[in-house]
């Protein structure tokens, strides 16, 4: 069964809290594993001394059979994320997010 | 109107949650004894861990969780160095290691009534905790030391393999403390943490399934310490 790729996306949107640093779930693996037919090919950095870390972000790259999609949180930690500048979970000030998943995961990796 | 409200709300959302939550935050100190053939070497590192449970939970483990540390330094042989680093088999593992080692399990903890008794050096956590098998940290070393790139992965089961016969892991324990954080040790050793962070040990900025070394790719400088660039 084909799954539509608006729900795939939305499946890959909670994935994202789900893996790196602080998942919600643990042990689901990092780049290399697999989401149905997605597969894991990038990773924003996950250790505690990384930018991305202390600003309670976080950016996971999947390729699919649509092509690369990119899924990211912000908002883990509302104080944290609030102090690097960013209130995405709250829908606020999405640019924020924005910019830090393009310097995160450039087009070619 | 409407955006100044929503504005003047994030803004004091993070006082209004701040504080409202239990905090759990200890000093623990992780010590790695390696039997040689000249005798027992070991090394030892102080971190600070801090758990909050998030007010609101939205998505994710609903905790704010920090760790302040350094890796564990064993020099094997002359040259020759054991990196117990700041990961391990579960998420959040520095967080979680003490809390899974007294209650035995496997996975990442997140228990309000371990945190406690780890804090407060209470029942199981009262004097040294040893470290299960399961719960060892992720431990490397360098072919050769000057170079991040030469990282390789050591088996705790076969300390040999990476340090010659004869090598062994005795232990790996624990204890509650009140020393400080320990710092400067491994930087002293690999001084070019400092210049390839945020980068990892391969330069490369992101972990990538197309890097050529993935080993060296999958590891961060902050899990040798948090304090680089700091």
């Amino acid at each position: 069964m084909t799954i539509p790729p608006k729900l795939s996306y939305a499946i890959l949107s909670l994935d994202s809290y789900n893996r790196g640093y602080d998942p919600g779930i643990v042990g689901l693996g990092g780049v290399g594993t697999s989401v149905g037919s997605a597969t894991i090919v990038m990773q924003s950095p996950t250790d505690p001394a990384s930018p991305e870390f202390a600003a309670s972000f976080y950016a996971v790259a999947y390729q699919t059979t649509d092509g690369l999609v990119i899924s990211y949180r912000g908002t883990g930690d509302i104080p944290a994320a609030m102090q690097a500048g960013g209130t995405t979970g709250a829908g606020l000030l999405r640019s924020q997010a924005r910019r830090a998943a393009r310097s995160a995961l450039p087009a070619e990796h | 109107m409407k955006r100044t409200l929503l504005i003047l709300f994030a803004l004091l959302l993070p006082l209004l949650l701040a504080g409202c939550k239990e905090k759990f935050t200890w000093h623990q100190k992780m010590t790695v004894t390696v039997e040689t053939p000249l005798g027992e070497v070991s090394g030892s590192s102080v971190s600070a861990v801090s758990w909050q449970e998030h007010l609101i939970r939205f998505e994710g483990m609903g905790w704010h969780y920090s760790v302040t540390g350094e890796a564990v330094v064993v020099e094997v042989t002359p040259g020759r160095y054991l990196f117990a680093l700041l990961t391990g088999p579960a998420a959040n593992y520095m967080g979680s290691v003490a809390p899974a080692s007294i209650s035995g399990q496997k996975s990442r903890v997140i228990d309000p009534a371990l945190f406690a008794e780890v804090r407060d050096q209470r029942g199981r956590a009262a004097g040294l905790i040893a470290v299960p098998e399961f719960q060892y940290p992720m431990m490397v070393s360098f072919a050769d030391i000057t170079d991040p790139a030469s990282v390789e992965l050591v088996d705790p089961d076969d300390l040999a393999a990476s340090f010659g016969s004869g090598v062994r892991l005795k232990s790996v324990v624990l204890e509650v403390t009140e020393e400080p954080v320990t710092e400067g040790r491994v930087e002293l050793l690999l001084p070019w943490l400092d210049h390839i962070w945020p980068n990892r040990l391969d330069g490369q900025r992101y972990e990538t399934i197309k890097a050529a070394n993935r080993f060296a790719n999958s590891i961060g400088t902050g899990l040798f310490s948090t304090e680089i660039v700091k």
